[in-house]
């Protein structure tokens, strides 16, 4: 459907493959444009600097705007935080309160057993997801 | 470098007077001629290729929602035709009765969204025939999930083919001035997902959160469908608690509950407080506390007028005490900053006790939201 959503998935990453070197190709042809207009310019080719830089420019954005495309790709995998689940257990009577991991069947006022400080009743009151990094 | 300077000069390239200049004026008169014809229909192919990446984003998400409904439905289920009962459910739909004659509109609204409610529920349990009623309230959850997805893909789809078709600017660029906040809303319920399949609170259950921690210690009765309540004692006052019935995702009749402490049971509340989760303007915080008056109830407007009409009927003021956080955060599971505040809610609720109910006095406090993953 989009630029780089072929129907094989052969063919696709064929597809993935030449697009790619493409836009290496154009980005490294417009440094070498860029860098030679520098060289112009500093011995005062302004004519000669120009048609680089301008070949240059126009080459950058074409391989930066080709690459954007690339990395917004259907189907690309992106590094999303990794989370896990924590249950909070307080006491109903004490001041106890305890982090734990989310087990399965845990609710917000679902009773969790006796207190290990006054043997008064648990309750799970906060059940929430914990960023553990990225992956 | 310095050596192949002579090479591009010697094709025509960066010389004095060079061939590159003509070139580019030739191809500027032409990008020229090329834009003043068919500007718009380039603008429009560009905009159509981005929006196509979206579209296929949303297929992705649609055809991952109907996955984890089948997953469900065949957990608790016998049958062999789950998959074709379900792309049935998937295109459900409702037709808004007629406003041109607008009395009594609220009733018919009511009517028709309690029949496909209770056709959904049908179905899900003629499927899922092993599933408990926790189970079948989260499964039906997970398949109104499917039904929003597929919607939003199927609209999403027509605009785009039809931009495509027409190639129309004003078109495509309605649709692409919607997509991200259309984006926005499908990643969201992509969210909710996880909640609903492992019973976890939602941001949405802010409000019954507040209720469910006034309840809790009391027993709590039935009130209306999916709905409970409890009779607690406040520093002298006497307060009816109502919430959705959890742990499933349930969001109750609240407007049936209170409609039915004051009219069928007899009470007559000092006020009615109402707490709920409210979308927060960008900028604001996540579990920021607001204070007001009216109904706090979100939907089609259906439970708001109810309760609107009952708290004019009788005289009772209605205080609401809201709870913000993004569209995002009110599907997915809550997250700590919520619970914040809650906590900060419930103070406020007990200050709004203290102040407008005099002791030995009587109100009613509506926790309103899903209660998935929210006991009492």
């Amino acid at each position: 459907m989009g630029i780089l959503s072929g129907s094989g998935n052969k063919g696709r990453k064929l597809i993935l493959i030449v697009y790619l070197l493409v836009s290496i190709v154009i980005l490294l042809f417009s440094a070498f444009f860029i860098t030679q207009a520098i060289q112009a310019y500093t011995l005062y080719q302004y004519e000669r600097g120009f048609s680089l830089l301008f070949t240059g420019v126009i080459g950058l954005a074409l391989s930066l705007y080709m690459l954007s495309v690339y990395m917004r790709r259907p189907g690309l995998i992106r590094h999303k935080e990794v989370r896990r689940m924590v249950a909070v257990v307080e006491c109903v009577s004490c001041s106890y309160r305890d982090r734990r991991d989310y087990v399965s069947g845990d609710y917000v006022m679902k009773e969790s057993g006796g207190c290990p400080v006054c043997g008064g009743k648990t309750l799970v009151t906060e059940i929430y997801p914990e960023v553990v990094g990225r992956g | 470098m310095q050596s192949i300077s002579p090479i591009l000069v010697e094709v025509g390239v960066g010389g004095e007077g060079d061939n590159l200049s003509t070139i580019f004026q030739m191809i500027f008169l032409i990008f020229f001629i090329v834009m003043m014809t068919y500007g718009q229909k380039i603008q429009a192919w560009i905009m159509l290729k981005n929006i196509s990446l979206s579209v296929e984003k949303l297929r992705r998400m649609r055809d991952e929602a109907r996955m984890h409904a089948i997953k469900h439905l065949k957990e608790y289920s016998d049958r062999d035709d789950v998959e074709v009962i379900l792309d049935r459910m998937l295109q459900y739909f409702w037709i808004q009765p007629t406003s041109l004659d607008p009395t009594g509109i609220v009733g018919k609204i009511e009517h028709i969204l309690n029949l496909r409610d209770e056709r959904i529920r049908e179905e899900v349990m003629g499927i899922a025939s092993k599933a408990g009623p926790m189970q079948v309230s989260n499964i039906e959850n997970i398949v109104e999930i499917g039904i929003s997805m597929d919607q939003i893909y199927r609209v999403v789809r027509h605009f785009y083919e039809f931009g495509k078709k027409t190639k129309s600017l004003f078109i495509v660029y309605q649709l692409e001035a919607q997509l991200p906040f259309i984006l926005q809303e499908a990643e969201a319920l992509m969210g909710a997902l996880t909640a609903f399949e492992n019973c976890q609170p939602i941001g949405d259950g802010a409000g019954a959160l507040v209720a469910a921690r006034f309840m809790y210690g009391t027993k709590s009765e039935k009130v209306a469908k999916d709905t409970v309540y409890a009779d607690i004692i406040f520093e002298g006052r006497t307060i009816s608690v109502v919430k959705a019935e959890g742990p499933g995702g349930n969001v109750g009749k609240p407007d049936q509950a209170i409609a039915r402490l004051i009219e069928e049971y007899g009470r007559k509340p000092s006020i009615i407080v109402m707490v709920d989760a409210a979308l927060k303007l960008e900028g604001e915080e996540t579990g920021e506390v607001a204070e007001g008056v009216g109904a706090a109830i979100g939907g089609i407007g259906v439970e708001k007028f109810r309760i609107e009409e009952v708290a004019k009927k009788y005289g009772i003021p209605l205080y609401a005490v809201v709870i913000k956080q993004s569209l995002r955060e009110a599907v997915s599971p809550m997250s700590r900053r919520i619970y914040d505040g809650v906590y900060e809610a419930i103070e406020r609720v007990k200050r709004i006790i203290r102040e407008r109910i005099p002791a030995g006095g009587y109100g009613i406090l509506v926790g309103v939201g899903n209660t998935v993953g929210i006991g009492q």
